[in-house]
């Protein structure tokens, strides 16, 4: 009974749909979250768009966690928040994808050969994410 | 340059890399560092619109069932592995090293632009013991075809070596990725080139992601550059293919490798004098 749930629940799972909806969604917040950022910064300054220096941070992770204390105390327009979030979501877009890649070879496919090598790329990936290497 | 200024030159280098075939990066390097930009953030910036056009692209072909995700997984733990090193490279680099390099990839192109032929790829019948174990494989429908087409990849250890070069090439120097990709899982690996356009795709998008990581923990993503640069291209590569189907593809091919030789020359003596 049990086995014959499952094997409905595979015939009727689209990767492609998954995977598609992951990088979809990904690049329209990603492009919409970055483009509200440089909209907030026309408003908020007077000669054009300035979009500050360039950005120092050892991490995704580290770049967003530096910028909601940032933003809560000053109460100012949170477009550096706003771009920040923009760009670590184009970052984890691709690296969302690998994590759904591997599920799929882990659960459905039930491909031990390529749940390794995605695992391998999940891996290195979470290294460079997390860390700082530099 | 002004936001207004880099965005235009942003949309006009992804639809002229897309209209090609050789990637944005290849167009928009050049072109930041002739006015003036630091050539390290330029390849960073370049670095994030692969990753832009990457996850832009990539959905319509997945929808498709176009790209072979088996030898994607496959390839992109070399290609990570290349694009990290190469990353890493760039930064203890020399700036004059890293021009003449750039100018030596351009002028590498403008010369395999120039020798593109629609050369034919000899269907696989005897594949490779190690592509058979990965099951290297698959099947798609070709719109232009009117059937379903089966292929079976081949050489997947010489494969995976050119892989990690061409992640060396993209995280070191920002550009030249999906050309390479391309080239391996169409010449190398022997996939049909419309599997080979869309499997380059989700590769380099990942293999582009190790690079950036790198150059965002050293500090060289400068937001008046990056931002306008990934809102453009990505736009500029939609309407680059929309255009494709209309413009007749040798008159693009010429126009660019007049652009990239005079750029190529321009890269490697601006690095060249200042040595």
């Amino acid at each position: 009974m049990r086995k014959t749930a499952r094997a409905e629940w595979l015939s009727r799972f689209d990767m492609e749909n998954l995977l598609s909806s992951i990088l979809r969604n990904g690049a329209l917040i990603s492009i919409g979250l970055i483009s509200a950022s440089v909209l907030l910064r026309w408003f908020e300054k007077d000669q054009g768009v300035s979009l500050g220096r360039s950005i120092q941070a050892v991490s995704v992770p580290a770049l967003l966690s530096a910028d909601f204390p940032r933003v809560a105390s000053r109460g100012t327009y949170p477009s550096t928040l706003l771009m920040h979030l923009g760009l670590s979501m184009l970052l984890l877009t691709p690296y969302l994808r690998v994590v759904a890649s591997t599920m799929y070879f882990a659960f459905v496919e039930r491909n031990w050969k390529y749940v390794l090598f995605s695992s391998l790329v999940l891996i290195l990936l979470t290294i460079t994410l997390l860390t700082n290497l530099v | 340059m002004s936001f207004a200024w880099l965005f235009l030159v942003s949309i006009v280098a992804g639809g002229l890399g897309s209209l090609s075939g050789v990637g944005g990066g290849v167009v928009l390097i050049p072109v930041l560092t002739f006015f003036g930009a630091d050539i390290k953030e330029a390849i960073a910036a370049s670095t994030l619109s692969v990753i832009a056009i990457s996850i832009s692209a990539a959905p319509s072909y997945i929808q498709r069932h176009m790209p072979s995700l088996k030898t994607a997984t496959f390839l992109e733990t070399f290609a990570i592995s290349g694009a990290f090193i190469g990353a890493l490279t760039t930064l203890v680099t020399g700036r004059n090293f890293l021009f003449i390099l750039c100018g030596a990839v351009l002028l590498f192109f403008c010369v395999s632009l120039w020798r593109e032929q629609d050369a034919r790829v000899p269907v696989v019948t005897n594949q490779d013991p190690l592509s058979r174990w990965l099951g290297l494989e698959g099947c798609y429908y070709d719109d232009v075809e009117g059937r379903t087409i089966s292929y079976q990849g081949n050489h997947a250890f010489l494969g995976g070596f050119l892989m990690f070069v061409a992640g060396l090439t993209t995280g070191f120097l920002g550009m030249g990725g999906s050309v390479l990709a391309v080239l391996i899982l169409n010449r190398v690996i022997r996939l049909p080139t419309k599997v080979s356009l869309t499997t380059s795709n989700l590769i380099i998008g990942v293999m582009a992601l190790a690079g950036a990581d790198v150059y965002l923990e050293a500090g060289l993503i400068n937001p008046q550059l990056a931002i306008p640069v990934i809102l453009g291209t990505p736009l500029g590569a939609f309407m680059g293919a929309k255009l494709l189907v209309q413009l007749q593809n040798r008159i693009v091919r010429f126009i660019l490798i007049g652009v990239l030789l005079l750029w190529g020359i321009e890269m490697v003596m601006h690095g060249v004098r200042k040595i």
